[in-house]
């Protein structure tokens, strides 16, 4: 479901999308033709479609879930992005000391066979879930598309936990979003965005566990979130989920191999 | 059964830390001038000043604004006027201190009395008006405006002739949750309105006790067609205005059928009528009220092609997708060059699913009345506007554009009764076209 909305005082094209990457995306644009915008709004749509398609493991019929059925009893031959998509996934996983992890625990039973571009399960049970990548993914193909087209502020927010921001508010020097506990709806930070990305995790009274931790299988508990603003707004989502679950002392170390502006921890 | 209409206080504090907070103080007010009749500066000078007020029309209503008098430090009530006694009783109970007048001419020659505000039945309206405008009084008065469009507009030049302060109780034009809806609207929110379903039912017969037979007509003026035009005037006017308001226009036919289905106990008014209101670019006002059944409540249903509204709920609707919290108000910032954070982050959020669209609340603090009843209920902006009325009697200076609304309102109301009284399609007449909206 689709819906787009232009307010010509003030130039601000507005593209809303419900039901994908199991949450919504909202992408406000400002200046410009709005039979422009609402092109480049189609063309965000039907990208984000794309990789939803692609890496949703709950659509049975993307790429991602042809992997889950078939690589634990054969090497399965993977197209060039999502070839580059799973080696990015091995070197986060690498550089966050095994706590970001498609597929929880066992990241290193996956087989890379680099000339065949193939991987292969040793575990037959094993399967990926790109959950905790494919937003902050989408965000860097949108900005992509918007850097293309010209378009010098926006602000697109995925299910709220991914937020990109493209130049500033059209009133101000940078995109003031507000960051809310949501445990008790206060206000803990806010945050100035610009030309960044924000990304957020944590426990909510809905969800009081959902992230696991790879090293234990256990989920991540307690009233806890995590906020990091980066450059890449893929470092920015796959950071997050690793803090999560990283341990105190780990958090530090981890975050230094990776450029990122600003790290939040909370305990709600 | 006991009327209960749901009344959460709002001060008018309240009401424009509220809607300023969402539309952004000068940008909103600007949309909507009989909000800004009273300038900061001038709210500031007059804040310890007082009006000298006289009230004539002591009934139900009447009591109701009284009541809601003794809380505001600006109203000083020093007369009051009925000329059936027991009304004049109960108002002097809550004014003591007030004079007591049976005839209104008294209560105009007073020099003491600055300001009135009439609230009598319908057929006395324009006389009374009009005479306490040429006595120089600033005149608050009950809506609808009159008995006839020629009176209603003999009203209207007498306002404009005298220079002074006309107020007509649309308290609609007041109520937050009506400005912040109609903000929406007009910034395009629900897209194109392609339609409006007004609608008013109650289900009871709309008789007051009478004391004895031959003050029938006296009490229930309102089922009578010498003082009153029935639900067009006591019901409809309201909702014609908050049509007109959505969409920025007059509607130039109308047609209906009025008929008297339930309540056959010798009243002359319809308890039942269905009209179609038709603007210039083809969107209809369609129009019901029906008094034998009242589950479907009031309500104006504002149809856009990309939402829909319902004010009297203080909800709206996506036809699609809806924007994640925060968007809207991040929108409305912007179309306001406010610049200011807003709450969004979060840890992943997922949408409701649900097939049924529970809609959204228009503000976080909503305020809905039931309809039931014909006194009126707290919250609905009848405070704020009586509030206005007594800064703008001090400060002289009329609210821009509110008799306009109430003007139009009241004479769509009178033509929807020609229209069914003749069973035919009235086009607005040009010799009651005042120079307001697509009118002008």
């Amino acid at each position: 479901m689709s819906y787009s909305n232009y307010y010509a005082a003030s130039q601000l094209f507005h593209g809303s999308m419900s039901s994908v990457m199991g949450t919504q995306l909202d992408v406000l644009m400002i200046g410009g033709e709005p039979r422009l915008l609402a092109e480049i709004w189609n063309e965000i749509e039907i990208e984000v479609k794309r990789l939803d398609k692609m890496l949703s493991r709950f659509d049975s019929e993307s790429e991602v879930s042809q992997i889950n059925r078939e690589a634990g009893h054969f090497p399965v031959t993977v197209n060039d992005e999502l070839w580059k998509i799973l080696l990015d996934c091995r070197r986060y996983y690498e550089d966050t000391e095994g706590y970001f992890d498609i597929t929880i625990q066992h990241f290193n039973q996956i087989l890379f066979n680099e000339t065949e571009q193939s991987i292969f399960f040793f575990s037959e049970t094993m399967y990926m879930d790109l959950g905790g990548y494919g937003k902050g993914y989408a965000l860097s193909k949108i900005k992509e598309i918007l850097v293309r087209n010209n378009i010098s502020k926006a602000l697109v927010n995925f299910g709220n936990s991914s937020v990109l921001a493209v130049g500033s508010h059209p009133c101000g020097e940078y995109w003031p979003v507000g960051l809310d506990n949501p445990y008790t709806k206060e206000r803990v930070a806010e945050l100035k965005l610009r030309d960044n990305s924000l990304s957020t995790s944590g426990n909510m009274p809905s969800h009081p566990q959902h992230i696991v931790n790879p090293h234990t299988g256990k989920y991540a508990e307690g009233r806890k979130m995590v906020s990091v603003i980066a450059k890449d707004s893929v470092i920015a989502e796959i950071l997050t989920t690793a803090l999560m679950v990283a341990g105190d002392e780990q958090v530090q170390t981890i975050s230094d191999k990776f450029d990122i502006y600003e790290k939040h921890l909370y305990k709600l | 059964m006991k009327n209960e209409d749901n009344s959460v206080s709002l001060s008018r504090r309240d009401f424009f830390k509220e809607v300023g907070m969402i539309g952004g103080g000068g940008m909103l007010l600007s949309a909507f001038p009989w909000l800004q009749s009273c300038s900061p500066d001038d709210k500031a000078k007059i804040a310890k000043e007082k009006v000298r007020l006289g009230f004539i029309g002591t009934g139900s209503r009447g009591q109701y604004h009284l009541n809601n008098l003794k809380d505001m430090p600006m109203a000083d009530v020093v007369a009051l006027c009925d000329n059936y006694p027991p009304n004049l009783k109960a108002a002097s109970e809550i004014f003591p201190q007030a004079k007591t007048y049976d005839d209104y001419r008294k209560v105009l020659e007073s020099k003491e009395v600055q300001a009135v505000m009439i609230a009598v039945p319908l057929y006395e309206h324009a006389q009374l008006t009009i005479d306490a405008l040429q006595a120089g009084k600033q005149v608050f008065c009950e809506k609808s405006m009159a008995m006839t469009p020629q009176s209603c507009l003999d009203m209207y030049n007498a306002f404009k002739q005298s220079g002074q302060v006309l107020f007509i109780g649309q308290q609609r034009l007041y109520d937050p949750k009506y400005v912040r809806a109609m903000e929406m609207i007009h910034s395009g929110v629900l897209g194109e309105i392609g339609g409006i379903r007004a609608y008013w039912f109650r289900n009871n017969d709309w008789r007051r006790p009478v004391p004895s037979p031959d003050l029938e007509r006296k009490i229930n003026w309102r089922l009578y067609k010498e003082y009153s035009c029935g639900l067009m005037t006591e019901l409809a006017t309201h909702q014609l205005q908050v049509g007109n308001w959505a969409l920025k226009m007059i509607p130039e036919t109308v047609t209906g059928m009025g008929d008297i289905v339930y309540w056959k106990d010798g009243r002359e008014v319809y308890d039942n009528v269905s009209l179609i209101y038709r603007y210039s670019n083809g969107v209809k006002m369609n129009y019901e009220s029906i008094i034998s059944n009242k589950f479907y409540g009031l309500e104006e249903e504002i149809l856009g092609s990309k939402g829909t509204m319902e004010p009297e709920k203080g909800k709206y609707y996506f036809e699609e997708a809806k924007p994640a919290p925060g968007i809207m108000q991040m929108i409305n910032q912007i179309e306001h060059s406010i610049f200011d954070n807003v709450s969004f982050a979060g840890p992943s959020w997922v949408p409701e699913t649900a097939s049924i669209n529970k809609g959204e609340m228009i503000m976080d603090k909503v305020t809905t009345i039931s309809g039931q009843s014909s006194v009126g209920a707290a919250g609905d902006g009848s405070v704020e506007l009586v509030t206005a009325f007594l800064e703008a009697a001090i400060t002289g200076k009329p609210a821009p554009n509110l008799v306009e609304e109430a003007y139009y309102s009241s004479v769509l109301a009178l033509l929807g009764l020609q229209a069914m009284d003749e069973k035919r399609v009235i086009t607005f007449p040009d010799e009651y076209k005042i120079p307001y909206l697509n009118f002008a």
